[in-house]
């Protein structure tokens, strides 16, 4: 018999070989040295790692996971407190702002503050009518997309009172099967993509 | 409870594989606050403990990906001719494993599991620290039962090499 390969020899030492398998090796084994020495270093290689010391755990270990499940989301605690932060220095900063414009200009504060309020209106107005526009705009589209659609489902109609329902179902067929070739070809090319990034 | 139940295993292998403790420690925390959170998800006709462990792997790819880890990546499969180590019979150099005290042979794999590369290290530390079946990291990893066992004979394999380097 040839000398053992070492993955069946492995198996042999983690007892995943049949009963008659491994009297087959012990026989080799008790005639063959070179196997017997390979088996020993190994044995005594997987004994080390099978008695390696546990990772040791701290005590208070689970109850500190429990805790961080039990408790609250404190995100978002921290983003209002955040936004309550970015509004009060916005206002402190608007302030200073036109504290400096009047002292540079010599202009009276409240008359600024007025002055602003009203250009703050204007732009509101235009922003609102811009909105209007553009939501007229969209409504215009939708229109014409629909009836594009209408007259394509019609022509679609005509097309299909003119072929045969065989013809028919090996169109679908033939569209279900280039939509999906699509799909695929697109997955596959987004794959390599992320894994050429990484 | 399922943080008791699973904190051992779970700690020995992130452990292994972020090499560091306290790192460990929050890493493992983080896993478990995973799990509760997507419990939804978990299908029971699964072994519990390879979800949790799939969960823990992603993790430890994310991980090592933010962090940009020069050796092959965990996830990424090994090239063929890497993948295929041919059938090998024991060689005639004599073996320094035996001279060894238990102790010291004990420590001196310690120190080398860390140096295997992260896709063997993974399988073996499942394998002969968390005591896995190969069907299970088959199933975690999405691999063949073929390619996982053969995996983990070129860690142990390599482990073995390791022992035997000069220090």
């Amino acid at each position: 018999m040839s000398c053992l390969n070492l993955e069946r020899l492995y198996s042999y030492l983690e007892r995943e070989l049949s009963a008659a398998e491994s009297r087959d090796i012990e026989s080799h084994l008790a005639a063959c040295p070179k196997c017997r020495a390979a088996v020993e270093e190994r044995r005594r290689m997987l004994e080390a790692i099978e008695t390696l010391p546990a990772f040791e755990v701290p005590p208070d270990f689970s109850r500190s996971v429990m805790s961080r499940i039990a408790a609250p989301p404190a995100k978002a605690k921290v983003s209002f407190v955040r936004w309550l932060a970015v509004a009060a220095a916005g206002f402190l900063g608007l302030v200073t702002l036109f504290s400096l414009i009047a002292l540079v200009t010599g202009q009276n504060l409240s008359l600024l503050f007025i002055r602003f309020n009203q250009g703050l209106w204007s732009a509101v107005q235009e922003a609102a009518l811009a909105l209007a526009k553009f939501g007229k705009f969209a409504v215009l589209f939708l229109k014409v997309v629909r009836q594009l659609l209408g007259e394509l489902l019609e022509s679609l109609g005509v097309f299909a009172s003119l072929i045969s329902p065989e013809i028919q179902v090996i169109f679908i067929f033939a569209s279900l099967l280039l939509i999906l070739a699509g799909g695929f070809l697109w997955r596959r090319k987004f794959s390599v993509e992320k894994r050429h990034e990484n | 409870m399922i943080v008791q139940r699973y904190q051992q295993p779970l700690l020995n292998y992130i452990g292994r594989m972020v090499r560091e403790r306290e790192l460990a420690l929050d890493f493992s925390q983080e896993v478990f606050l995973k799990v509760y959170a997507s419990l939804g998800s978990y299908r029971p006709q699964y072994k519990f403990s390879t979800w949790l462990f799939k969960i823990a792997s992603n993790a430890v790819i994310d991980f090592w990906r933010k962090k940009k880890v020069s050796t092959f990546s965990i996830d990424q499969q090994p090239d063929e001719a890497e993948d295929h180590v041919p059938v090998q019979v024991p060689d005639e150099s004599p073996s320094i494993i035996r001279q060894f005290e238990f102790r010291e042979l004990r420590e001196k794999i310690d120190a080398a599991i860390d140096q295997l590369p992260p896709a063997l290290r993974e399988l073996f530390v499942w394998r002969h620290i968390n005591g896995l079946s190969y069907e299970e990291m088959a199933e975690i990893k999405g691999l063949p039962l073929g390619t996982v066992k053969n995996r983990i004979f070129q860690a142990k394999e390599m482990l073995k090499r390791l022992l035997e380097e000069p220090a």
